[in-house]
């Protein structure tokens, strides 16, 4: 090697040109690059298996049905009154069966779904007419869907408030 | 896993590390990771230098060597000499470095994939310079034989191990970069031409 002129001039130009000092504590320099790369690792590995993760996550959980409320188009007089019948009526049992203390069936007895099925449609009545009243105009149809829950389901409550409204009116 | 057989360093390495510093080194003991980075930090400082032809960020290289020794002692069996070990990290690291290097300097497209800064080329001696030129214009592969020869004055069965070649093929690349040498310095010294 020595009596090649290459190895001379390597030599020369490697003695002109020295490494430059490196700096202090590279070894623990390199220890916390370590630790750094194992802590970003981690965490990548962590992100990267909540990605995997979550769509399966998202189909096995449960779903609960969240009811949809939908309300009837503004205009529509038959769903509007409907509506205010059904809530009427609701109204109308629940008051009944807290005055009776009476507890849910845990069966369903027929009777008893007839009494409900009566004050339904004579609140279904009565709602019609408290809808007919806002109107000056229609106080005669309002007065006849009274009289008819008053005459045509006597014992229900939705009756005896329906007598109320006929009275109010002077009929 | 390092295997290869001990050779004419290990001597060399015994007297520089001791056997019970590799042991301890092996078992991943702290200080003895300490004490070899003491031991062998500027000399994988220079071998990676002069495989960066005199240039790079040498600090950068030395510590990412020194990170895949703290990794990987527990592979190192100590057949071999360490001081051959840790060249061969090192060739690895600088070939990796340069790699990167050329990216950037392809994405930035500024200075030339060959030449040193134009300001430090200035100031360098002409003929070490020019010498500096030469040996960043080999291939890596030209150059790291080169560099192992020449400087690290190591013999053709070390670089054959350190680069992970066959007897045949080192003496190949240590021909055509000698060739290519020449040619590239013949302007420099009429005793390189044959």
């Amino acid at each position: 090697v020595n009596s090649d002129p290459l190895h001379d001039l390597l030599q020369n130009a490697d003695e002109h040109f020295p490494a430059p000092r490196l700096r202090e504590e590279i070894a623990r320099r390199a220890r916390r690059r370590i630790d750094r790369r194992c802590k970003v690792k981690s965490v990548a590995a962590i992100v990267l298996a909540l990605l995997i993760v979550a769509p399966f996550a998202r189909m096995m959980l449960p779903r609960h049905h969240s009811p949809t409320i939908s309300s009837p188009p503004i205009g529509d007089d038959s769903s509007e009154i409907a509506l205010i019948a059904q809530l009427t009526a609701n109204d109308i049992i629940a008051q009944r069966k807290a005055s009776e203390g009476v507890s849910r069936p845990s069966s369903i007895d027929p009777i008893i779904t007839l009494h409900m099925e009566l004050d339904q449609t004579a609140a279904i009545l009565l709602a019609g007419g408290d809808h007919l009243m806002r109107d000056p105009t229609q106080k005669t149809a309002a007065a006849a869907e009274y009289r008819q829950a008053r005459d045509l389901f006597p014992a229900t409550p939705a009756a005896a408030v329906a007598d109320q409204r006929l009275q109010q009116l002077g009929l | 896993m390092w295997t290869m057989q001990t050779m004419a360093t290990g001597a060399d390495d015994a007297q520089t590390c001791g056997s019970d510093l590799i042991r301890r080194l092996v078992a991943g003991e702290a200080a003895a990771f300490d004490e070899m980075a003491n031991l062998y930090a500027s000399r994988i400082a220079a071998l990676s230098y002069r495989l960066l032809g005199w240039s790079g960020d040498v600090d950068d290289v030395v510590q990412e060597v020194l990170m895949i020794v703290l990794q990987k002692a527990g592979d190192f069996r100590a057949e071999s000499s360490l001081w051959t070990w840790l060249a061969a990290i090192t060739v690895n690291r600088c070939r990796d470095h340069q790699r990167r290097m050329r990216v950037r300097r392809f994405l930035s497209r500024g200075l030339s994939l060959l030449a040193p800064p134009a300001d430090r080329a200035a100031m360098d001696d002409e003929t070490a310079g020019q010498v500096r030129v030469a040996v960043s214009a080999l291939s890596p592969k030209l150059r790291e034989v080169i560099v192992l020869y020449y400087l690290q004055g190591m013999s053709t069965a070390e670089i054959c191990e350190i680069v992970g070649a066959s007897t045949s093929a080192v003496e190949v690349r240590l021909h055509r970069g000698r060739i290519q040498l020449r040619s590239l310095l013949s302007k420099l010294s009429e005793e390189l031409k044959r």
